[in-house]
């Protein structure tokens, strides 16, 4: 009996606190005034509306979003093109500084059949001249 | 006057052009001036500026809702861009059936926005929210075992902080169904109908929200 009396009492204190959160929970008519006529929230929407419809766009055509892709890689591919033929560059350059002209590169000597004498060839080949 | 001039006379009205009915010249109306329904009518066909006043009109409807649920500023901020953001892309619906009424259709995106909102919160867990200082604790202990009515108890009010705290311990369908029942005072009805649920399903969440609110408050009795 006793316990039952002090659950109810409880429960009418938990019930009676219940609405005075709820009447915490009450924001004055000024501040959600204020809030609505913040400066700039036509145009932060108008902004995400933009951002939402050009999103929209590109998911509807894969051939746009590919080509924005595209665009996208063609720095990167320039760079690395440009730094492929750098390097190529400074090889050569010191090839040519150790002395390894293109004219005694053994491709070079090999594919000009004018330069090579036939001891050169059997030479190459380890064969022995009669 | 003679007869002969008489007859020039019926033969020059004869000649004259029949009277032609004027066209029904439609005088553009100001955008303030047309309805809810015939703006939307009006942004479909591509003019963005009748936007700007749906906007105008109902921003306030937005702002209010979003404090229901949410005590921040910038929260209610990012409430209003969303619900409006959402509805701009959904005219085309709103054309094709809730016709009758912007505001309620409107009122339903923003109660979706913050249940969105709110779940996203919850998964975040953003639980640092709800914790409350060792002196809030200490504050609610007090005020539920005084057993006076509030108005007698001078200085001790529960301040919007505190109470959101408490809110922000419920799951995120407690917590609307309670702020639509007790802060907006809808229907159960109105809210099956905002909510997409049926009144069954409402009438037992309002149950079970009440019980787990009072769950919380009972951990400080």
């Amino acid at each position: 009996m006793w316990r039952w009396k002090k659950n109810k009492i409880a429960d009418e204190q938990l019930n009676r606190f219940s609405s005075e959160v709820f009447d915490a929970l009450h924001v004055g008519e000024s501040e959600i005034n204020a809030t609505a006529q913040s400066p700039f929230l036509l145009r932060r929407i108008q902004v995400r509306i933009e951002a939402e419809a050009r999103r929209r766009a590109e998911a509807n055509n894969p051939w746009q979003l590919w080509l924005l892709t595209f665009k996208q890689a063609v720095p990167a591919m320039a760079l690395l093109a440009l730094v492929a033929v750098g390097s190529l560059w400074a090889l050569n350059d010191l090839n040519d500084a150790n002395g390894n002209a293109p004219e005694n590169d053994v491709a070079t000597v090999l594919l000009a059949p004018d330069n090579v004498s036939e001891e050169d060839v059997s030479a190459a080949l380890g064969w022995q001249g009669n | 006057m003679t007869r002969t001039a008489l007859k020039t006379g019926k033969a020059a009205v004869a000649r004259l052009p029949k009277p032609v009915p004027k066209p029904v010249v439609e005088v553009p109306r100001a955008l303030s001036e047309l309805s809810d329904n015939e703006l939307v009518a009006v942004i479909l066909q591509g003019d963005e500026t009748a936007f700007a006043q749906l906007f105008e009109r109902h921003r306030q409807l937005v702002s209010r809702l979003g404090y229901r649920f949410f005590a921040r500023r910038e929260q209610v901020e990012d409430i209003i861009q969303d619900t409006f953001t959402k509805s701009y892309f959904a005219l085309r619906d709103y054309q094709g059936g809730y016709e009758g009424s912007f505001p309620a259709w409107l009122t339903r995106i923003a109660v979706h926005t913050c249940y969105d909102e709110l779940r996203r919160q919850k998964r975040r867990s953003e639980s640092n929210l709800a914790d409350l200082t060792d002196d809030e604790a200490a504050f609610l202990n007090e005020r539920l075992h005084d057993h006076r009515p509030a108005s007698n108890i001078e200085g001790t009010a529960l301040t919007r902080d505190l109470a959101t705290k408490l809110m922000a311990r419920l799951k995120p369908e407690d917590r609307v169904v309670l702020t639509l029942v007790n802060l907006e005072e809808r229907s159960i009805a109105e809210i099956a109908d905002l909510m997409g649920w049926t009144p069954g399903k409402v009438k037992m969440r309002a149950f079970r929200a009440r019980e787990a609110l009072r769950d919380v408050l009972h951990r400080f009795v």
